[in-house]
């Protein structure tokens, strides 16, 4: 639409106005501009001034009107607007340009406060009905949808046909919005709308254009009467069409029409048999191709609607666009042999179909197909070179590059995810994926996803030379070439903005509305069970929290139809979003995976890092808000995927006990992973247990881990592993250094358990830098024995056990030269013995208060038992 | 006889089958299965189970956009030769009006005829020199 201007009105159409004339105004655009300025001056003087804020609305709008400022207009009519909010020409002018603008939603939303403010006026009711059905008409609306736009814009004609019955535009307006609406009301109305618009050549084209839409707004088939009904409808479409071909003899598309009409009515057999006359009547061969179709998709079985076709072929000169369905016909023939289970007949279609169309990369991708799947490998690298070049020629030169570039996406893409599953299922049975394997996928991903990119953006592909091109359609190893591409590709800018509200709920866009509400409360129900079991384990839920706050709030528009329309039409089409959402998908997947690969060393692994690190994210960015694997999340990945497997070998090194060579380990290779809550965590745990450090100095290596594991930690970590931190980083010095000291101890007591007692005295209260007393006569435990319980379970535990151990050890070390002599040394022990009682008794009082796992808690517990039993023997042996 | 994944090749249809050629094959297709699983064929009583699937997920538009999408449907299924004329209504009526008026807005070109001015609606504003 030009800028609206001042013109003489047309006889076609009569110009409204209550006066029956429009008011004559002056309108020199100099003269508007200085009034406007004055206008403006006086009202912002008194912002009261009404007068002056109309006066000076009014000058905006006239000049726009005049079209003295063309560049401006919006900023003007808004201008207008905010001095005079009771002003239905400065809401129209408004609507109107924004609606040449291309921004439908935000025009509706002034046409209806236009219509608001003058309700009566037929310009604006034309112009909202014809807005109305301009959304009618968007291809991802569904018929519902559409049929509901269409009734609002009928609406609309209707009340301006009602005041101006000869408004041939409204008139027009009205039938289009019948043919987009329920088909029962557009048989009924049909030929009383078509009367309203008087034969004009002005409408002549539309009027064409609009009967060959209403012979295709109905279905054909014997059901539901359809055939039958459609006889008398087309009749109505014949004398429709008559009444304008005698005003206008001699044009071909509307004697077209009745011709089409006629054969609207036809069976398959009669359609074909007829098919030279309806050729002949139809100047536009692609209504003859729709014609064809529509009846012979009736015939079920593929071999009989070939044949009809074939039939139809021998009558028609080989019309543009036939041999295309006849290829297509031919297919279908192959698709159902395939269905039937018979391959043989299927691959003889598809050579003939090779002999129609040899450059068909379609029949070669079928007969690949069907070579793959006897085993033929010969056949298939054959098959498989034929494509790569037809590919690659379709892709820079066919019109429709985008479904061979979607295809040949779909090639890699279903294998990414057919891998990825399978890794997946293997690292659950503990088989884990190698780096090389991972590498590998990940390049593939990277051409697919380069691929899908250029399929639906029409300005990147344009930028990719075609050596470029055929790299990434090459089916060969992968070149360094092709993956260049790739990374230029995905790093162009995207335009427009994306539905991620649908993402929340992993929905695509085109949802029918029932499904969000029910994919919110599921969305809500999962999160609010994270954050309940976090809240009850003590962990953090707030990124759960947030995460759903932020759903709830993005989700809002889609739970209310209209909002939903203003937002999906606001927002990138359902296939670009997909590919990206589905990119961002696979993307975490990928990551996960690559965590988990059999390699431990940090070289290999770090290969894999920095790989997904350079995946550009220009497609998936706007979706890494959506879950919780955002773009923190991605961070914390990458060092897993470095580390991962170091920590997981210094693990397997703790678990034989291998503490030292676990540390080094430690020392050695995790200098890069001090953002990493694992690497914290292990360096803490391996610091309790090294018998090698000093007990006090580990103390405080383990608490300074243990505080810096909870600055780094992400919400991924197991809660248990963070609470078991948050301990230690709390927990008082001596805490600390009594479970240290029990842990050391119980290993020292296998082979040294002079070294265990001492470490267990040193993690006494006071004893800290106080040497172990020595002893000349007595054993050498005597004075841990005469020490008073204290402080924890577990050690209380130790601390019995090595007692009896030590106990036992130096008794049975004796020699005793006398009765007498052995008596005392039995009189010792059983002190000793009692002393370990005491401690095994504080043990099991306090160790509801231990705050290790259930299981190590359990296994004190049977320990303790066992000793008290077991002290409970030495007691009777010595007595 | 080798396994059929993709839900247009178990039916024997294309991509852009309408939903009552979708329904005309199955039923077709019905027709033979049912009568091998009465002869005792185990793997027609398997494909008429998976008949079912690819009938109700082909029948209901937003599950079968779904499916179109999957890479593993678009790559496994056997692909169609020639883009046939759009069959959907809505497809259609679009491709009617776009081939007819050659890319143009023919209503929009009789509403320009006489083009909008809502000069009726302003009413003479002596501040700017209406008299």
């Amino acid at each position: 639409m030009t800028a609206p201007h001042l013109e003489p009105t047309s006889p076609v159409r009569p110009r409204p106005s209550a006066a029956g004339q429009p008011p004559k105004f002056q309108l020199q655009a100099s003269t508007l501009q200085q009034a406007a300025l004055d206008c403006m001056a006086a009202a912002e003087k008194d912002p009261r001034n009404v007068e002056a804020r109309e006066a000076a609305a009014q000058a905006h709008i006239r000049l726009v009107v005049i079209g003295a400022v063309p560049n401006r207009e919006r900023k003007l009519l808004d201008r207008a607007i905010e001095l005079d909010p009771y002003s239905a020409p400065a809401f129209l002018l408004a609507a109107l340009a924004r609606h040449r603008d291309g921004a439908l939603s935000e025009a509706l939303g002034y046409y209806d406060h236009a219509c608001w403010l003058s309700p009566f006026d037929t310009e604006i009711r034309y112009h909202r009905g014809y807005a109305l059905l301009e959304a009618a008409r968007r291809p991802d609306l569904s018929e519902e949808e559409a049929a509901e736009l269409a009734e609002a814009a009928a609406a609309d004609f209707e009340a301006v046909l009602k005041r101006v019955p000869e408004h041939a535009p409204a008139a027009l307006g009205a039938i289009e919005t019948a043919i987009q609406g329920k088909v029962t009301k557009l048989r009924d109305s049909m030929k009383g709308l078509f009367a309203r618009v008087t034969p004009h050549e002005a409408f002549l084209r539309s009027i064409t254009v609009l009967l060959y839409q209403v012979i295709f707004a109905f279905r054909v088939g014997k059901a539901k009467n359809v055939d039958q009904k459609n006889q008398k409808t087309m009749a109505d479409v014949t004398e429709i069409a008559r009444t304008w071909i005698a005003a206008f003899p001699h044009d071909a598309d509307l004697a077209g029409v009745v011709s089409a009409a006629k054969a609207k009515c036809e069976s398959p057999e009669g359609l074909c048999e007829q098919i030279a006359d309806y050729a002949r009547g139809i100047p536009d061969v692609r209504i003859l191709r729709l014609l064809m179709r529509e009846r012979l998709a009736e015939v079920p079985d593929a071999r009989r609607r070939l044949e009809l076709f074939e039939s139809a072929m021998k009558r028609i000169p080989p019309l543009d666009g036939i041999a295309h369905d006849y290829l297509q016909l031919k297919h279908l023939t192959g698709k159902r042999a395939v269905a039937e289970g018979d391959l043989t007949t299927a691959r003889a279609t598809w050579l003939e179909c090779e002999e129609i169309d040899p450059d068909n990369p379609s029949v070669v991708l079928n007969l690949r197909h069907l070579a793959s799947s006897r085993g033929d490998t010969t056949e298939v690298a054959r098959l498989t070179a034929r494509l790569e070049d037809l590919w690659s020629l379709y892709a820079q030169v066919s019109p429709r590059p985008d479904l061979v570039l979607m295809r040949a996406h779909a090639r890699h893409e279903a294998h990414v995810v057919s891998e990825l599953d399978r890794f997946e299922q293997a690292i659950m049975e503990e088989k884990r994926p190698s780096v090389s394997e991972i590498e590998a996928l990940l390049d593939r991903w990277l051409i697919g996803q380069a691929l899908a990119r250029l399929a639906v953006d029409g300005d990147v592909r344009d930028e990719v030379s075609r050596a470029a091109l055929s790299a990434l359609l090459s089916f060969g190893v992968l070149s360094e070439e092709a993956l260049d591409v790739a990374h230029q590709v995905l790093d162009a800018p995207m335009t427009g903005d994306f539905p991620t509200a649908y993402a929340y709920l992993d929905l695509a866009k085109d949802v029918p509305d029932d499904e969000i509400p029910r994919s919110l409360e599921a969305l809500r129900e999962r999160l609010d069970k994270n954050i309940e079991s976090f809240a009850a384990e003590e962990g953090d839920p707030s990124p759960f929290q947030a995460l759903l706050a932020r759903a709830l709030e993005e989700t809002r528009p889609l739970l209310n139809p209209v909002t939903r329309a203003a937002y999906d039409h606001a927002t990138v089409t359902v296939d670009r979003s997909e590919i990206c959402r589905r990119q961002c998908d696979v993307w975490r997947r990928l990551a996960r995976v690559a965590a988990m690969v059999s390699e431990t060393d940090v070289a290999p692994r770090a290969r894999i890092a920095e790989k997904l690190a350079e995946v550009p994210r220009t497609m998936m960015e706007p979706y890494l808000a959506t879950a919780m694997q955002d773009g923190k999340w991605f961070e914390v990945m990458l060092l897993r995927i470095r580390y991962l497997g170091l920590i997981r070998r210094a693990w397997e090194l703790f678990g034989k006990s291998e503490v030292r060579q676990a540390l080094v380990l430690c020392e050695r290779e995790l200098t890069g992973a001090g953002e990493m809550f694992a690497a914290h965590e292990l360096f803490a745990t391996l610091m309790l247990r090294d018998s090698n450090q000093p007990l006090w100095v580990s103390v405080e290596a383990v608490q300074r881990s243990a505080r810096r594991a909870l600055e780094v930690a992400h919400w991924t970590e197991s809660v248990t592993d963070i609470k078991s931190m948050r301990e230690l980083a709390n927990a008082p010095d001596l805490w600390i250094a009594q479970r240290s000291a029990a842990g050391r101890a119980l290993t020292l007591l296998e082979s040294r358990s002079r070294d265990a007692i001492d470490v267990l005295w040193q993690a006494y209260p006071g004893h800290r830098n106080v040497a172990y007393p020595s002893t000349r006569y007595g054993p050498v435990v005597e004075p841990l024995s005469k020490l008073e319980p204290i402080g924890r379970g577990f050690y209380a535990f130790v601390v019995a056990r090595a007692i009896r151990s030590a106990c036992i050890d130096w008794f049975n070390g004796q020699h005793p030269a006398s009765h007498y002599e052995h008596m005392s040394l039995k009189a010792t022990a059983r002190g000793m013995g009692s002393s370990a009682h005491r401690w095994a008794n504080y043990a099991l009082s306090c160790l509801g208060q231990e705050t290790l796992p259930a299981s190590t808690i359990h296994d004190i517990f049977e320990g303790i038992n066992g000793l008290l039993s077991a002290l409970q023997r030495d007691a009777g042996s010595l007595s | 006889m080798a396994t059929i994944e993709n839900y247009y090749d178990i039916l024997g249809v294309s991509q852009t089958a309408s939903e009552e050629e979708i329904r005309a094959a199955e039923n077709a297709m019905r027709k033979l299965y049912d009568h091998k699983a009465h002869l005792g064929d185990t793997e027609a009583t398997d494909l008429l189970a998976r008949l079912n699937e690819a009938n109700a997920t082909l029948t209901t538009p937003h599950r079968r956009a779904e499916y179109d999408r999957r890479p593993k449907h678009t790559w496994d299924g056997y692909a169609d030769l020639a883009q046939a004329p759009p069959i959907v209504r809505g497809e259609r009526l679009r491709a009617i009006r776009d081939w007819m008026s050659q890319g143009k807005d023919l209503l929009r070109e009789a509403t320009l005829l006489d083009q909008p001015k809502p000069l009726h609606l302003l009413r003479p504003n002596r501040s700017l020199g209406d008299e």
